[in-house]
């Protein structure tokens, strides 16, 4: 237990302290700590950007509750290999309207980092950079996942992501027919 | 009987149950048809008209963000130019140039998905512009 006496201060002293770290502490919702570079991680997520500037950091590790350790652990991974392999300004200017200007493809370091991915792990990924605002990192997770449809049929979709059918019969045959251009030979 | 613990609340305990069931499903891992619509966005944006179409038949959640993301999945008349760019692919050792033709949202314009075209061959390419 700790004696009221000099409380303040030692508040003070480690307020001071974290405030003059480069580095945030991040806790996955199993409880493991991971380090990430403080600028990196405002540059690359809005969500610890807002965390960082409204001071609701953790020094003993921010609770991520939403993030498993293994999706946490590519999030920490992807910001230190972004910030040691990127010249910065070329990625932060990829704007959110759609399809009005083409999204900046994957650096090939980015595409490496999605490639060894198991399906269960890109799909955490993917939900951990949308809670965390991280516009780049979802755009280079969302483009390996369309690489994995490319060139499929809806069927072949549905079995590459375990995916069930949930269309009734009279809804398939509809879609069958305003799919037929494009899929069907017959 | 106080501190007996509650032996039978039948109606929450088993729906309790029922609705961890339903959640789970016959998925045991993340199952990719319930990610969140902004996310299914996302991914559209990078595929092409055709692949659009075939996303947005995979299951009623995709096509319900295909269709929030202007997806054209009725026979709506749309609005189809030339794209600008013509690319040279190289497939299994072969160069082909690709054109795409834009089709345009009637209202808005500012949505468009992109479909290539083979130049020479003028067969209908459902593998967008990319070398492979």
């Amino acid at each position: 237990m700790e004696v009221d006496k000099g409380k303040g201060e030692a508040e003070e002293t480690r307020k001071v302290a974290e405030a003059d770290r480069d580095t945030v502490t991040l806790k996955s919702s199993d409880g493991k700590l991971f380090e990430v570079s403080k600028e990196a991680a405002a540059r690359l997520s809005t969500v610890l950007a807002g965390m960082i500037a409204g001071g609701s950091i953790d020094d003993n590790g921010t609770d991520l509750k939403q993030i498993g350790s293994e999706a946490l652990e590519n999030v920490v991974d992807y910001c230190n290999k972004h910030a040691n392999s990127i010249p910065s300004a070329a990625l932060i200017s990829s704007s959110i309207s759609f399809n009005t200007a083409p999204f900046k493809e994957p650096e090939e370091w980015e595409r490496k980092f999605v490639d060894r991915l198991s399906h269960d792990a890109l799909f955490d990924l993917v939900e951990a950079a949308n809670f965390l605002g991280m516009e780049r990192l979802l755009d280079v997770t969302c483009h390996k996942i369309s690489e994995m449809m490319k060139g499929k049929s809806p069927d072949q979709i549905r079995e590459v992501f375990n995916i069930k059918n949930d269309y009734t019969k009279e809804e398939l045959e509809e879609i069958r027919q305003e799919l037929a251009w494009a899929f069907y030979d017959d | 009987m106080e501190g007996a613990p509650p032996a039978s609340r039948p109606g929450s305990d088993s729906l309790c149950e029922e609705f961890s069931k339903a959640a789970l499903g016959s998925f045991p891992s993340p199952s990719w048809s319930d990610l969140p619509i902004d996310i299914l966005i996302s991914i559209l944006q990078w595929l092409e008209l055709p692949q659009a179409l075939a996303f947005a038949s995979v299951c009623t959640t995709w096509r319900a963000a295909a269709i929030g993301a202007g997806v054209p999945c009725s026979f709506a008349p749309w609005i189809m130019s030339w794209g600008k760019h013509l690319k040279e692919t190289h497939v299994h050792g072969r160069c082909s140039s690709v054109v795409t033709c834009n089709l345009y949202h009637p209202v808005d314009v500012k949505k468009y998905y992109g479909v290539s075209f083979q130049r020479v061959a003028l067969f209908f390419a459902v593998e967008p512009l990319t070398d492979g």
